[in-house]
């Protein structure tokens, strides 16, 4: 199997090498035209800016806890994303292309797909720092574009977080109307109950009742029900607001990111520990004591002027759910009212303060040496690909005349028997005849090459006096910036 | 007839010193044991004394000892001593065959080798003998005076006998197919079980007179140029030999790779 493989690349490579002259000729075009191409690349220049997106401006500090934060605002990946949207970019496109405005809408897209895939945004860690590059072979043409998507960003970065707290708003405005609604009706029903049994009227509010088991003017119920009735409501603790404070905040983040948000997770696992703390805390609390044995029997008394007033516990728990249901409205209600008022001091301060958030720290600047293209490995690549197509011509031709390298070859497609082999002596051929017929070509492929080479040189001279001017107009340009300041 | 001769002009000497001033082209014609003064051909084949190329030649003369001695078993109709060097295209170097397998068989004990030039487009094996310009072939064929020793020149080299192409005739192909020339065939294979009778052909794509010789000829011997000779020419050499001068198989053609390199050669005879 090596073997015969072996041979095979044995007899390829002597096939190829009968044509040598063919792979030199076409290596030797493709070279050249792959040189004259990589040399009339025109210089690529890369414009860039950056902004810090300050999250420590003096009025977040003074707003600190009372307005909303955004921590995504700075992160690069966010900024890519929510930037370099065709609803961002088709402004540029519409801004810095004369012809955007015949553009029907592919080729709007395709323009938008181009400038997005140019456009490169880096973040410098968790500094707030954030540069635009984009690559271009017209320098002005970079800057403005990188101009345009800078006040892009900032515009857009204000109008967006102006937005999200507008719907945030919005929201809990919702919210608030609906708690509203359903704590009017929770006092209706306590007015109601209230009407019905007044003897609740005297029950100490959201206080653990006092249980006694005397005898004097009691209600016998079953221990069951009783155990259902001196079930003590939620006292409304600093945990509970917590744990009110924690789903407002999901509830608002919600609105804007996903569940698996990293921010949302954060504050579902604070909303489970403040829970949890929250449970401690009510079973810690002191309960009411109740008698035990299934047979044994209670009486709630309650003291009414003088006297006691027995009630009867079912009355009790229902009375006690409806206080239960009115303070945790009341308290998701306040709650809710805060984050509103939060809201509009959020908007207020983007109003006051969006665009200080945003400091530009470097102008869109396009410095005078191009990044590009990288002519030495193109150079590279194309020698290669001269390479690989000079084979392929030889190969192409090889196959195409279909001569024989090998006896082996020559009896497998004949079926007759080679009895022999004849070495090749070049004082058996006079020779004349191919030398000859080789004069035409070599000197072809000698002219070729020289006058390749002159082009060449031609553009690499071409090249480097281009490039000269670039840095002359550059330094110009500074001299006079310098003067005018 | 002039084709039952089976005496071939043979020189007075075999004078070592006559020969290589013979080969040198110094020497132009020697006396022959019939008195008369006639052309030598010089026979030049550089390297053939190289061991490897000597062995080469040798190998593909015992393949065609073989093959004669089997289609004489056989009783073939066209005689197996008579070789028919021939390739599909031009210059893939058939005279340098015919030289070689001459001066190869030149080494057998009682062997006769006669070769004719048949190539009448590029009659090279006449000239590389300095036989350019002489009684040939064609002139053999189409003048019923002119006797075989007119034709059959000694050369340089003993036991090996030229006969070259001869002046230019438009019917050369009609010539070569008659029997004029199946009869010289005969004659030169008179006298001997070695008389070796090697035609040095044009190309069968290029000389229609290639393919009358084939229907003389007892082996068809196909030169095949390395990274030369091109499939497509090869097909339609043989297709033409099959239509016209009978079935083209494996015992009537053998094949020889000619211009490879000493590494493809089965002979490994390391070079002087």
């Amino acid at each position: 199997m090596i073997t015969q493989l072996l041979n095979l690349i044995y007899d390829e490579g002597q096939r190829l090498w009968y044509y040598r002259w063919t792979f030199v000729m076409a290596a030797t075009v493709v070279l050249c035209g792959a040189a004259l191409y990589v040399l009339q690349l025109p210089d690529v220049y890369d414009a860039w800016a950056q902004v810090l997106v300050n999250k420590d401006t003096t009025l977040a500090a003074a707003t600190q806890g009372v307005a909303l934060a955004h921590p995504d605002d700075g992160n690069a990946v966010v900024v890519q994303k929510t930037l370099l949207s065709d609803q961002n970019l088709t402004p540029v496109i519409r801004q810095l292309d004369p012809a955007a405005a015949t553009m029907n809408d592919a080729a709007m897209a395709r323009a938008v797909a181009r400038l997005k895939s140019r456009i490169h945004i880096t973040s410098d860690g968790d500094d707030g720092f954030i540069e635009f590059h984009y690559a271009d072979t017209d320098p002005v043409h970079a800057r403005n574009v990188v101009r345009a998507v800078l006040n892009a960003f900032i515009s857009g970065s204000v109008d967006r977080n102006k937005k999200a707290l507008d719907d945030t708003a919005t929201f809990l405005d919702q919210q608030i109307a609906s708690y509203q609604t359903m704590l009017s009706d929770s006092q209706s029903k306590l007015t109601d109950f209230r009407k019905q049994h007044p003897g609740v009227s005297l029950l100490p509010n959201a206080a653990p009742l006092p249980l006694d088991t005397g005898d004097m003017g009691t209600t016998t119920i079953t221990a069951p029900a009783a155990a259902r009735a001196v079930a003590a409501p939620p006292a409304a603790t600093a945990s509970s607001e917590r744990v009110a404070q924690l789903q407002a905040q999901i509830a608002n983040l919600r609105t804007q990111y996903t569940d698996n948000y990293p921010d949302v997770v954060t504050a579902r696992r604070q909303l489970e520990i403040a829970q949890a703390e929250r449970s401690r805390e009510l079973a810690n609390a002191p309960a009411p004591t109740i008698a035990s044995g299934p047979t044994q029997r209670r009486v709630v008394r309650v003291r009414r002027g003088p006297g006691f007033v027995a009630i009867a516990p079912d009355i009790q728990a229902q009375w006690q759910d409806l206080q239960r249901n009115d303070e945790v409205l009341h308290l998701n209600y306040e709650q809710l009212v805060a984050r509103r008022e939060a809201t509009r001091m959020s908007l207020a301060m983007y109003s006051a303060d969006g665009s200080n958030k945003y400091q530009v720290t470097r102008t869109p600047v396009v410095p005078p040496s191009p990044i590009g293209p990288n002519r030495g490995l193109y150079l590279v690549l194309g020698f290669l690909a001269a390479g690989a197509a000079g084979l392929g011509a030889a190969y192409l031709r090889g196959a195409m005349n279909g001569v024989f390298v090998s006896p082996r070859e020559l009896e497998e497609a004949f079926r007759l028997p080679v009895i022999g082999t004849v070495s090749w002596e070049p004082a058996w051929d006079n020779g004349e005849t191919r030398r000859v017929s080789r004069v035409p070509m070599i000197a072809g492929a000698s002219l070729a090459v020289v006058l390749v080479l002159a082009s060449v040189m031609a553009a690499s001279i071409s090249d480097v006096g281009r490039f000269g001017s670039t840095v002359l107009t550059n330094v110009a340009s500074m001299l006079n910036q310098t003067r005018d300041r | 007839m002039h084709a039952k001769s089976p005496f071939l002009p043979t020189l007075v000497g075999t004078d070592p010193a006559a020969v290589s001033a013979a080969n040198g082209g110094q020497v132009e014609k020697l006396e022959t044991r019939g008195g008369e003064l006639k052309t030598i051909g010089a026979v030049r084949t550089p390297h053939f004394d190289d061991s490897q190329t000597r062995e080469e030649f040798r190998a593909i003369k015992r393949h065609l000892m073989t093959r004669i001695q089997a289609g004489r078993r056989r009783n073939d109709r066209n005689d197996p001593r008579t070789i028919l060097v021939t390739s599909a295209s031009p210059r893939d170097g058939k005279t340098t065959v015919s030289i070689g397998l001459a001066m190869s068989f030149m080494f057998e004990r009682d062997c006769r080798v006669v070769l004719i030039d048949t190539d009448m487009r590029n009659p090279d094996l006449s000239r590389r003998m300095h036989l350019d310009g002489e009684l040939g072939l064609l002139d053999f064929l189409e003048n019923d005076e002119i006797e075989i020793n007119d034709i059959v020149y000694p050369t340089s080299v003993r036991g090996v006998y030229a006969v070259p192409a001869g002046g230019p005739r438009v019917a050369a192909p009609e010539l070569i197919a008659s029997d004029r020339m199946r009869d010289l065939l005969n004659a030169l294979h008179a006298g001997g079980e070695k008389h070796i009778v090697i035609v040095d052909s044009g190309s069968i794509l290029s000389c229609s007179e290639t393919v009358s010789l084939a229907s003389h000829a007892g082996q068809i011997l196909l030169v095949a140029a390395k990274g030369q000779t091109k499939r497509a020419d090869i097909d339609e050499g043989l297709g033409i030999l099959h239509r016209q001068s009978g079935p083209i198989d494996e015992t009537r053609v053998v094949v020889v790779m000619n211009k490879t390199d000493h590494s493809q050669s089965p002979v490994r005879y390391s070079r002087r």
